[in-house]
């Protein structure tokens, strides 16, 4: 299997350039951090465990144009679309974890469901994700109880994994193409791998470290029947219902279309929405399915870990642990979801003395 | 790849006012083969997004049965922005239309069979499609009762259409305002629709009853039906949630896990008392 | 009553941010008690978070879980901001921990007829500042010890004044050019991601329905373009001059990191260099942008 080490990145960033690929990596922007296209791998930041926004934005853009009109006549309007070329150029996703390679796979599964949404689609399909497994992990990370781990493939067209149990430290990283786009790709870019060692990777501390906290499916169980249980008017006080966990998360897709224009002419967008703020349900008349933020909340993870595993067998969750590390008022789903598998043990241990 | 957000052009053939702020719109496709792919498609009951270019887009059914395949109509009351530049535009304009989109009444299923309509205000558009559909196609359906009520005379929708049902031998028409909603002239009921219904008393038997209103309407008339002893499997109704794609995306018309814009907007009685109370 | 706080000979100093609250014990017999006595239904208060590092609110309805109160340096979050959720408003009476810039905020919502005094028992702390390091907004603090509280914990400290000098932050940002202070806003509001934390956490924000979320007309743009973050945060601020306490909460919430405080703190500045007015110190000071005096000087009108 190749090899590439920390000094030879360079060598695949220009490759991958002279190959026509926009290159994004994760970068430090002053005191944030986020996914941005970057000329030199100086600026790339590796050390990070996430960046503070997920690459979500280059398949789902937070805005964008999805269609233009113009007045053609005194009743007639003509219409035109962004070319493909505008918004879905080849493109690179370099260093992402495996929890933000994995956001783009899941979110397809509605993007594709009866009928495609071909900005995304374009965009997925131009991508090349190459992630980077993790050797570091922190409190409010949760993949390995979403059925994913540091290094787990879902996801990715490359995998490097890393050779020492430090990040940001000179490394060697075993590279492996997960999908037939990662082997072309390597097939395209050659001339920046280091060899065919075997390194050891990494990741093993990390990954026998990290314990799952939530029984997920025992979760989904629970909320079959829990819709109207008292558990979410109290658990539920501390959000402020605001968009950060939604629109830090690497795999809600809740969206909104507007037009900005006047009649002559203008843009139609469609903008990142959240359905943990109070307009998103609000009817013309008044009248609010959603009014409270205990119901905003519910939905939100409902939707995450019962409604979408429904539908497509996939949890809407990749446990990157943004909801909590940029929620205001440190009030999470992993939290609560820890909280419902306790009060699902609580309940069952109760019935078990019952039954005894 | 097609996109699936680029709406159809349309020109307002005819403009209708309803009632001082609903307005039906006669619409004709500007390209015939968009035309023929609607009508291919399109079953009483679906819905569509209409837009004013410039203020967005707004979600309600299609107005006309599959029957009438020279245009589309569609009934809506000035709410929001964009209902709001809609109605501001006239004759001859052109607006943007997506769709057919969502379930549909199982009007097939229904044939042989005696139709109840309740309807109350502005939502008798979706039920005057399914009327006109089966009043189109007579001999496949028994009795037609309809039953429509408004807050006043002056909210009562499709008047002249109500004038039409009213002379029709084979169709019994019902209307009602609510109590101080009449006119001198009034000849209909006075009273809120539950309790018209009951007077009314229609049988039950060989019947599917279809109710159409706002939510305080249908709490109350629901009952009404099972007393009348309908079983939940004979009723159906539709949900409004607020839709932006209609296509099963956007993650905005979820009542729990059911999108109303696909599983929707038709729902069984049953099937709706199966979901949680989202809408 | 009152026991002995931090070291309050150091209380000019911000190292004391760093010491314990000694008088947690007392703050957590007292909402005990209250929650006993049913005086009141809730106590809104800080608790440990979920993560470790950090604190959070909690609603404490059971006396016995009085004893996971908590205050430190860790207990940034103006807790006022409930008090305009529909939870909390239909709650009955609560009583609330509030540092002295919080409290800032209840006056502001009583002077504004946001919340009710008689539904409120205020459970003021005497603080020196949160944060490590110690924020601006502690270093400049003109309420360590609250401007209204029912009961104080804490030993009161004497408040200091604001001059102009005050708001060195500003008087930097005052010394760009128009065309440097351009490209910086310009910079840091384009990483604005319209999720309106900045506006939920504020007690301030409290109108039903915001102007961003009002589209008859559209008068701010909602997408997350230069344009629409241009508009949403200024017209943020706007709204909030002569009202905003200072709490810095927008920015503390802010998943860009983009430093509201120094439109909010450009603003207070204003406002107190012109009318000498500070938002929040009285329930019955009238505020200055909504208030029109005989005989005031009207030199926007020229």
């Amino acid at each position: 299997m190749i090899t590439i080490n920390t000094n030879s990145l360079g060598k695949l960033l220009e490759s991958a350039r002279s190959a026509g690929y926009r290159f994004v990596a994760p970068v430090r922007d002053g005191t944030i951090s986020l996914f941005r296209p970057v000329d030199r791998i100086q600026e790339i930041a590796l050390d990070l465990i996430t960046p503070v926004k997920s690459p979500k934005e280059y398949f789902f853009s937070d805005h964008e144009c999805i269609l233009s009109y113009k007045r053609s006549g005194k009743s007639l309007i003509e219409l035109s679309e962004p070319s493909k070329e505008d918004y879905a150029p080849p493109t690179v996703i370099f260093g992402c974890r495996p929890c933000d390679a994995a956001g783009p796979g899941i979110i397809r599964e509605v993007m594709t469901w009866d009928c495609d949404d071909k900005f995304f689609l374009d965009r997925l399909e131009s991508t090349v994700i190459i992630t980077i497994a993790c050797v570091e992990a922190d409190e409010a990370c949760y993949c390995t109880s979403v059925d994913m781990a540091p290094d787990s493939e879902t996801g990715s067209d490359i995998l490097l994994t890393p050779s020492k149990d430090k990040p940001g430290v000179q490394q060697e990283y075993l590279v492996k193409a997960v999908t037939e786009k990662g082997s072309r790709f390597i097939e395209q870019t050659k001339g920046w791998s280091d060899g065919t060692v075997n390194p050891a990777p990494a990741i093993e501390g990390l990954k026998s470290s990290m314990k799952p906290t939530f029984d997920a499916e025992r979760v989904r169980k629970w909320l079959d029947t829990s819709f109207e249980d008292k558990f979410w008017d109290t658990a539920t006080l501390a959000c402020i219902s605001c968009g950060t966990c939604t629109y830090t998360c690497p795999t809600c897709h809740c969206y909104d279309i507007i037009d900005e224009g006047n009649t002559d002419g203008g843009k139609r967008l469609r903008n990142w929405d959240a359905c943990m703020m109070e307009l998103f349900t609000l009817h013309a008349s008044g009248h609010n399915p959603r009014p409270t933020k205990s119901n905003r909340f519910r939905q939100r993870l409902t939707h995450k870990f019962k409604y979408y595993p429904d539908l497509f067998n996939r949890i809407l969750c990749t446990g990157c642990g943004r909801c909590q590390r940029y929620c205001p008022t440190d009030h999470a789903l992993k939290n609560l979801l820890e909280q419902i598998d306790k009060l699902v043990s609580t309940e069952s241990q109760a019935a078990e003395a019952v039954d005894k | 790849m097609e996109n699936i957000y680029r709406p159809s052009l349309m020109t307002i053939l005819n403009v209708t006012w309803e009632t001082p702020d609903t307005t039906t719109f006669k619409l004709a496709y500007q390209d015939n083969a968009e035309k023929d792919a609607f009508f291919s498609n399109y079953k009483v009951g679906q819905f569509g997004e209409y837009s004013a270019f410039g203020s967005g887009e707004s979600t309600f059914c299609v107005a006309s049965p599959p029957t009438r395949q020279d245009h589309i109509e569609c009934t809506f009351r000035a709410v929001g922005k964009n209902t709001k530049a809609l109605q501001a535009m006239n004759e001859n304009d052109t607006i943007g239309f997506r769709g057919p989109y969502g379930n549909y009444f199982p009007i097939e299923d229904w044939k042989g069979k005696n139709l109840l309509f309740i309807a109350g205000g502005i939502a008798l558009p979706p039920l005057r499609a399914v009327i006109w559909n089966i009043l189109d196609r007579r001999s496949d359906y028994g009795d037609a009762t309809i039953i429509y009520g408004a807050r006043t005379v002056s909210d009562l929708v499709y008047k002249m259409e109500l004038d039409e049902w009213h002379q029709m031998p084979d169709v019994n028409l019902v209307t009602t305002v609510d109590p101080g909603g009449e006119t001198p002239d009034w000849k209909g009921e006075i009273g809120f629709v539950p309790t018209v219904l009951e007077q009314a008393a229609p049988a039950h038997e060989n019947t599917i009853a279809i109710v159409c209103g706002p939510p305080i309407m249908i709490r109350f008339t629901f009952p009404v039906l099972s007393k009348l002893g309908f079983r939940d499997e004979q009723v159906f109704t539709t949900l409004e949630n607020r839709m932006k794609c209609g296509l099963g995306k956007c993650g905005r018309c979820n009542v729990g896990g059911t999108y109303v814009c696909k599983d929707g907007p038709v729902f069984r009685a049953d099937v709706l008392h199966k979901l949680p109370a989202e809408y | 009553m009152l026991g002995v706080m931090v070291d309050v000979s150091d209380a000019e100093t911000t190292s004391t941010a760093n010491a314990t609250f000694r008088e947690l014990s007392t703050l957590q017999s007292f909402a005990k008690k209250l929650l006993e006595s049913g005086t009141v239904k809730m106590v809104i208060g800080y608790s440990q978070g979920y993560t470790s590092d950090r604190a959070m609110p909690a609603f404490i309805t059971d006396p016995e879980k009085a004893s996971s109160l908590i205050f430190d340096k860790r207990c940034f979050h103006n807790l006022t901001m409930y008090l305009k959720t529909a939870e909390i408003k239909c709650a009955g009476k609560i009583a609330i921990v509030v540092k002295g810039c919080d409290a800032k905020a209840l006056n502001v919502l009583l002077l504004e007829n946001q919340i009710k005094r008689e539904n409120l028992v205020i459970l003021g702390l005497v603080c020196i500042g949160v944060g490590d390091p110690t924020l601006e907004k502690c270093r400049i603090c003109n309420v360590n010890t609250p401007p209204i509280y029912d009961e104080l914990f804490g030993k009161p400290v004497p408040n200091k004044e604001w001059t102009s000098a005050t708001f060195t932050r500003v008087k930097e940002l005052e010394g760009k050019s128009q065309k440097e202070l351009w490209e910086f806003w310009v910079n840091e509001f384009n990483r604005c991601i319209k999720c309106y934390a900045c506006r939920e956490v504020c007690p301030i924000c409290t109108c039903t329905r915001c102007i961003t979320d009002k589209n008859q007309p559209q008068w701010v743009p909602t997408s997350p373009h230069s344009m629409g973050n241009f508009h949403w945060n200024l017209t943020r601020a706007f709204h909030l001059a002569g009202r905003c306490i200072g709490c810095d909460e927008c920015e503390r919430s802010c998943p860009a990191d983009i430093p509201l405080s120094l439109v909010n703190w450009k603003l207070i500045k204003q406002v107190f260099e012109k009318y000498g007015f500070i938002a929040g110190m009285s329930p019955d000071d009238l505020p200055p942008m909504s208030t029109y005096v005989e005989g005031e000087e009207e030199e926007f009108i020229k």
